[in-house]
């Protein structure tokens, strides 16, 4: 019951939250340049006053701003965010942030696999061998993790893969590693399959890659091009994942092993030792169990150093998620665009720390809630 | 049992408390913890490293003057390059599309008046320089003619050719008994053009242009070597291309050969040699280098066909550009001597391509070409043209690019050109170079950058504004932040509120995007930027100062000054805020790293810093476009920013430890 | 209850010269220096002093429980013959918890929150136990029928330690159960193995006073039942008074005094024990000002030279020749003033001797107020 009336004094907490940050948003965008010059395109366009002043009047620019405000809630409100202008003819925002969501998702969701599943284990490895050549290692990367200019990491990093490439390539291993997309998302092929028909792509490469079954060739063949296709996109997907994943591997070692320890100078964990267990029963039965619980929690959090990220990693690695459509909106102008992404933002980062605070509550029944 | 009560000794252990009675016997008590903390501070290699590191990138850049050669924006080549900034004006955005359409093949034959019995291979270029397209024809009676251009300019037919008497070629070398393939280029980096001839001896010459475009000095042709010192020798047939196929401003050399390989030479100059300092009056350099040119899914790794092309005989390559959207990339045409050939299109990072192949026939290419099956050959050339040579007929195109101009929804038709190749102005074309001594004896540690920028002193200079940039940001923050949260704290109720509900709003956002829609909004300047970033931090200082406040006021001598009659802000600004600076300052302390990572990550997305300031995100944007054959540009500030951040973190650690009182047991 | 040990009973631990120090920021803190005694068998001992003085420390070590940033520097504990610090750590682990169990304070704290209570207790029959029932017959172990055995174990030492409902109980987590449950839940994992020695470092000190009588109720019929020895780590001199058949008492790492229970409460020698049973508030007598023992607890970096009572002790105040020669420079060593009653003090062993001299005898034996 308890839970309850706080997740619900949460979710009220929230909407003046929401309503800061749509004005803000109002506010940010509205003060980007010229309206009327970004809508009706280059701003050399020669374009009559009566003109623009009838635009103006069209688009209801010359009313006050809580007039102009409250319209944009409105149509907010009706999930109309507005048309943006980078793309040609104008595609509506929501539209645009469906289209590019599934990029950044993979991309987010693909690094956070990585900064988990390397992070993790090195946090524990440092906790255990604390004070020893491992934890110095582990320390020493989670530190220059978080000091990593990541936008530097992408570059640094294609100029290996392209090194590593020229070497392979002129050893005649013949072995191409990828570091640059080959498809675009536009030209991509639709997934056909063989037991479905026809599906709709999901954006995820990594998926539509799987389902994609060519109906027409035989099915060893299929399968082959939808493996390859799969094996492809994987390794596509691995350079900027890793750059993006850097930080937040550092972030998650750096918690675990604080955690880690944290726990081991826990009393339980004198117990287990006057019980005379050995020390892997004790770290692995007894501490870990305990340790992993708040670094898990707070993967969560890490959601907007991700999205801070992909703005940076999107753009170094030129991956069609809605980052780089961000920086681009805000060199053409589009004032629909930054809108959007601001308000897309803001909503994930407040409620993915939601989602950990109440998660917290849920996992640890012995948080009270006064 | 009878102990129903407890006999507890433990009496002597209460703590006394620190409660103090008076301000100064607080700050007093504040001076003792700074103290010790700083006692314990020293004991922490950790932080006495981050420590020292930052006191040296603070020393260099307050000394940046005495130490640096070269000025903040000073640049060693940049009136060669014509470098010349255009400013955007906001709103700007490329529109332009471009569209190609291939029209008729004109036989051009009889303008040239050449034997209809010879067989030719041609080449267009600009030899004197006259900014007409002469024409460069090899015959198979061993023979190199040029046709140059004395066109006017006459909108509907511009081009006129005549069998030029002014310039002559050295000797054909004896070896070549049939077809020359000629190409021309600028092979040894002295700006004026030199030419290369394949011969039907498998080998490739060159003769070197030792004079001036207008009045050339052609050396005798002599054999090309490669990196190792072997000459380059094909079975058959070899047909030369000079391009700069890794755009790095270098001439390199393709070769289609009678075996089907294409080879590339990139020229290559050795990263500890001067790039100058070429010796090539006799032979290609050494610096050649060989790779092949590996054309996705047909050529194996062996360097083989794993597929029998199409055609038959030797192969040729034309390099251009068809892509409308990506001039950084070439496309290539590899043309079989049966007169078919394959279209590739380049899909990967500019300096190695990887080659998707093109199909002929896809309308979405925005790309229709002559499909000529019945002639023997034919060639594509450089710019606009088609030229083909079939047993003496020469066909040849012009105006064949259309391009489309779309602006503002309304369509322009314009006809323009594609970009030019190689570019052979008096001054000649610039290299960056990773190079150690200039002419005037300044040492360049880092090496230059593309506009022969000194990279250390920029880095320097660099660090000197993101420091102050930082500092800055974080002084005003936290200046900020304190009065706005010292007032909600002190004053509580409804104030409080609202100030906190403001603080929810702006930690709502990543600090990143909130800083970048700031910046946008303001317009892109350092200050800007600036204004940015106090706006992201101001909240986290807020937040800390209120809830120092709310437990300071609660103290005896907050109580005390009150009971006294003094005013408000004199309570908040002389006794309490002095007694709660000390977690803002560490808090700060802590955030000076995030703040030089955010500031970058904006300017090198394109907030902030203006293209060519020395500013160490800017820097990484400008050496962007050149970083994969010159990582240095890339990697020297990004190493400083690297830096920065790893030394306040360390020292940011170092405090956490100390503060930390489990660890502190 | 109590009883005159006698002397010649089988000393089941000999801790010599135990020296723990611990590694911190601040400095080198010396928490135990060179405590010295012996453990007989079947007794019940108590450990007394104030907070810090390094009880704790002292039955950990036994356990070579010390943790970073301690370390034990010096010493000897002898058990069985052998020296348990500087046994292999697998040779230690068999004896932890089998041979020697330990109680501790905290029970919420020291039960392990994610795992179920009946889990805890069965590591240690897995542990120390052979189970040849669950054997199957090609000699491995038929682990379904392993558990239903550990779970009979476990309730039935539940049942022993007098908890209810254990069968819902050994699926319960720590923090669904009441203080005094979970403390008998750690009482039923030391008795578990059937110790030698159990150890109880304040095992009642979080309980309130009803359920504190009822767990020392517990462990005193267990000691009884299991004949185990029990060493009692307490600040809490009613409890020994109840508990023990000997007390060690100990300040700022060292011992000063080690006598039989009714002996200390009647005739303690030691300035620092009589300060503490003088601090006692009593419930028969009249209200008094307690008399607490003047100055602080030594800050045992930088602890006292000589003994580190000395800036504290009304004796050496009183006799400020004996404290300039020898209380503020050597180490006063236990002198052993009466049989089985040692006293670590220079003013009292330079007493004893003049009272063999046949001097000054009154002052010896001094009548302090016990109950």
């Amino acid at each position: 019951m308890k839970y309850k009336e706080y997740v619900v004094k949460r979710l009220i907490l929230l909407i003046p939250v929401m309503f800061g940050v749509s004005l803000l948003s109002f506010v940010l965008s509205n003060a980007v340049g010229d309206p009327i010059a970004s809508y009706v395109g280059q701003s050399d366009d020669k374009i009559s006053e009566e003109r623009m002043a009838q635009l103006r009047h069209q688009l209801g620019l010359d009313q006050p701003w809580y007039v102009q405000y409250s319209r944009y809630l409105g149509r907010l409100l009706q999930g109309d965010l507005g048309e943006s202008a980078s793309y040609n003819p104008p595609l509506p925002v929501l539209e645009v942030i469906v289209i590019r969501f599934p990029a950044t998702a993979e991309l987010s969701v693909f690094s956070l696999i990585i900064a988990i599943l390397v992070g993790i284990p090195l946090g524990i490895i440092s906790a255990i061998k604390k004070d020893k050549v491992p934890d110095h290692m582990s320390r020493i990367a989670a530190l220059s993790g978080v000091s990593m200019p990541i936008f530097w990491l992408g570059l640094m990093l294609q100029v290996v893969l392209f090194n590593v490439n020229n070497v392979l390539d002129n050893s005649a291993i013949g072995f191409q590693f990828p570091y640059h997309e080959r498809w675009t998302r536009n030209d991509y092929p639709q997934p056909t399959s063989i037991l479905f028909g026809m599906v709709p792509a999901s954006g995820f490469m990594l998926l539509d890659s799987i389902l994609f079954l060519p109906a027409d060739f035989p099915i060893l063949d299929s399968v082959n091009t939808s493996f390859l296709m799969f094996i492809d996109v994987l390794l596509h997907l691995f350079p900027p994942a890793f750059c993006l994943s850097w930080l937040q591997m550092a972030l998650f070692t750096r918690m675990t092993r604080m955690s880690m320890l944290e726990t081991m100078r826990q009393d339980y964990i004198l117990l287990a030792k006057s019980k005379g267990l050995t020390e892997r029963i004790i770290i692995y039965r007894h501490a870990l169990r305990n340790a992993i619980i708040p670094t898990l929690t707070v993967a969560g959090l890490s959601l907007a150093g991700l999205l801070t990220g992909t703005v940076l990693t999107e753009t170094v690695f030129s991956w069609p998620g809605l980052g780089r459509w961000a920086v681009n909106a805000v060199a053409n102008l589009d004032l629909a665009a930054i809108q959007g992404f601001v308000l897309v933002a803001a909503i994930l980062y407040v409620l993915s720390n939601l989602g950990v605070d109440l998660l917290y509550g849920f996992i640890d029944p012995r948080i009270r809630y006064d | 049992m009878q102990s129903g009560f407890e006999y507890d000794v433990d009496i002597y252990d209460e703590e006394i408390p620190s409660e103090v009675f008076s301000f100064k016997e607080s700050l007093r008590a504040r001076f003792r913890e700074l103290r010790h903390s700083v006692s314990l501070l020293k004991r922490s290699p950790l932080f006495i490293f981050g420590f020292f590191t930052i006191m040296f990138l603070v020393a260099l850049a307050v000394f940046a003057p005495f130490i640096t050669n070269f000025g903040p924006s000073e640049f060693a080549i940049d009136d060669i390059l014509h470098v010349n900034y255009i400013k955007q004006p906001p709103g700007w955005r490329d529109k332009v599309t471009k569209q190609i359409a291939w029209s008729e093949i004109n036989d051009l034959s009889t303008d040239f008046g050449i034997d209809p019995n010879l067989a030719v291979r041609s080449c267009i270029v600009d030899l004197n320089n006259d900014s007409l397209e002469d024409i460069l024809v090899g015959t198979n009676s061993s023979q190199l003619l040029f046709y140059e251009n004395i066109g006017s300019d006459d909108p509907v037919n511009p081009n006129k050719w005549t069998l030029s008497s002014t310039l002559t070629f050295p000797t054909i070398p004896e070896n070549i008994t049939g077809l020359v393939s000629p190409a021309a280029g600028d092979i040894n980096n002295d700006s004026v053009t030199d030419v290369v001839i394949g011969g039907n001896d498998g080998k490739i010459y060159q003769t070197l242009n030792n004079g001036t475009p207008g009045s050339p000095e052609w050396t005798d042709f002599s054999l090309m070597y490669d990196i190792d010192g072997e000459e380059l020798r094909y079975a058959g047939q070899a047909h030369p291309t000079l391009v700069d196929y890794n755009h790095d401003n270098q001439t390199d050399l393709v070769i289609g050969s009678s075996d089907y390989a294409i080879d590339v030479y990139l020229w290559e100059y050795d990263v500890f040699q001067r790039a100058w300092g070429f010796e090539l009056q006799s032979n290609m350099p050494k610096d050649i280098k060989n790779r092949k040119l590996s054309l996705d899914g047909s050529y194996g790794s062996g360097g083989e066909w794993v597929d029998t092309p199409l055609g038959s005989g030797s192969v040729r390559v034309n390099f251009i550009h068809i892509k409308p959207d990506s001039v950084k990339y070439w496309d290539i045409a590899v043309i079989f001597d049966s007169g078919d050939y394959e279209f590739f299109t380049a899909t990967d990072i500019v300096s190695n391509p990887n080659y998707v192949m093109l199909d002929k026939s896809k309308p979405s290419a925005r790309f229709d070409f002559p499909i000529v099956e019945a002639e023997i050959s034919f060639d594509f050339l450089f710019y606009d043209y088609i030229i083909d040579v079939s047993a003496g007929n020469i066909t040849f195109e012009t105006e064949v690019n259309q391009s489309e101009f779309i602006e503002g929804g309304e369509n322009q038709t314009e006809i323009i050109k594609l970009s030019r190749l190689l570019e052979f102005k008096p001054g000649g074309t610039v290299v960056y170079s990773f190079q150690f001594l200039e002419e005037d004896g300044r040492v360049h540690y880092f090496g230059t950058d593309q506009q022969g920028g000194d990279i250390y002193s920029r880095c320097i200079w660099a660090l000197q504004t993101d420091l102050i940039l930082a500092i800055w940001v974080v002084a005003i923050a936290v200046v900020i932040g304190t009065i706005i949260g010292a007032i909600a704290g002190y004053f509580g109720g409804w104030i409080d509120q609202l100030i906190m509900r403001i603080t929810d709003v702006f930690f709502a956002f990543p600090g990143l995007i909130l800083a970048m829609a700031i910046a946008a909004a303001l317009g892109r300047s350092m200050f800007n930027l600036s204004i940015a970033l106090i706006a992201v931090w101001w909240a986290g200082y807020a937040r800390i100062a209120r809830g120092q406040v709310i437990s300071e006021k609660s103290r005896l001598y907050v109580e005390a000054a009150r009971a006294v009659g003094l005013g408000n802000s004199r309570i908040i600004f002389r006794h309490v805020l002095p007694n709660s600076i000390y977690p803002l300052l560490v808090a700060a302390t802590l955030d000076l790293g995030g703040v030089v990572l955010t500031a970058a990550g904006l300017s090198f997305i394109g907030f902030g810093a203006n293209p060519g300031d020395a500013e160490l995100g800017r820097m990484i944007a400008d050496g962007r476009d050149y970083f994969i054959k010159s990582p240095w540009l890339v990697f020297f500030p990004g190493f400083f920013i690297f830096l920065i951040v790893l030394a306040f973190n360390l020292i940011g650690d170092g405090i956490r430890d100390v503060m930390d009182p489990k660890l502190r047991r | 209850m109590t009883s005159v040990i006698d002397q010649d009973q089988e000393k089941i631990l000999k801790i010599r010269g135990l020296r723990v120090h611990f590694y911190t920021f601040e400095g080198v803190v010396k928490a135990l220096d060179g405590i010295t005694f012996d453990v007989f068998k079947g007794e019940s001992l108590g450990l007394v002093g104030e907070t810090g003085c390094g009880k704790s420390v002292t039955v950990r070590s036994i356990m070579r429980l010390i943790e970073e940033p301690g370390k034990i520097v010096e010493g000897e504990i002898d058990y069985h013959g052998k020296d348990i610090l500087t046994m292999k750590d697998k040779e230690v682990r068999r004896i932890r918890g089998k041979k020697i169990a330990m109680i501790f304070q905290d029970p919420m704290t020291f039960l392990n929150p994610v795992l179920r209570v009946g889990d805890q207790v069965s590591e240690v029959f897995l542990l120390h136990q052979e189970i040849p029932e669950a054997k199957r017959s090609d000699g491995k172990i038929d682990k379904k029928k392993l558990k239903g055995l550990l779970r009979t174990k476990v309730t039935d030492i539940f049942k022993i330690v007098r908890l209810p409902d254990v069968e819902e109980l050994y699926d319960r987590y720590p923090h669904e159960l009441s203080g005094g449950m979970r403390q008998r839940v750690m009482i039923a994992m030391a008795i578990a193995s059937n110790p030698d020695i159990m150890i109880a470092d304040e095992a009642t000190t979080a309980l309130d006073v009803t359920i504190q009588a009822q767990i020392l109720d517990l462990l005193n019929d267990l000691k009884d039942e299991l004949r185990t020895t029990l060493i009692f780590v307490t600040h809490n001199l009613g409890i020994i008074a109840n508990m023990c058949d000997r007390v060690i008492v100990l300040y700022g790492g060292q011992i000063v005094e080690v006598a039989e229970t009714v002996e200390l409460f009647q005739k303690s020698i030691h300035p620092y024990t009589r300060g503490l049973l003088k601090a006692i508030p009593l419930i028969h007598r009249p209200k008094r000002e307690l008399d607490a023992i003047s100055g602080v607890v030594p800050n045992l970096v930088t602890p006292p030279e000589g003994c580190r009572f000395h800036p504290r002790c009304y004796m050496a105040a009183e006799n400020p020749e004996i404290k300039e020669r020898l209380c503020v420079k050597e180490r006063p060593d236990p002198y052993e003033y009466f049989p089985g009653h040692f006293v670590a003090c220079h003013v009292r062993r330079l007493e004893r001797v003049d009272e063999d001299a046949g001097l000054k005898p009154e002052t010896v034996y001094e009548k302090i107020e016990t109950q």
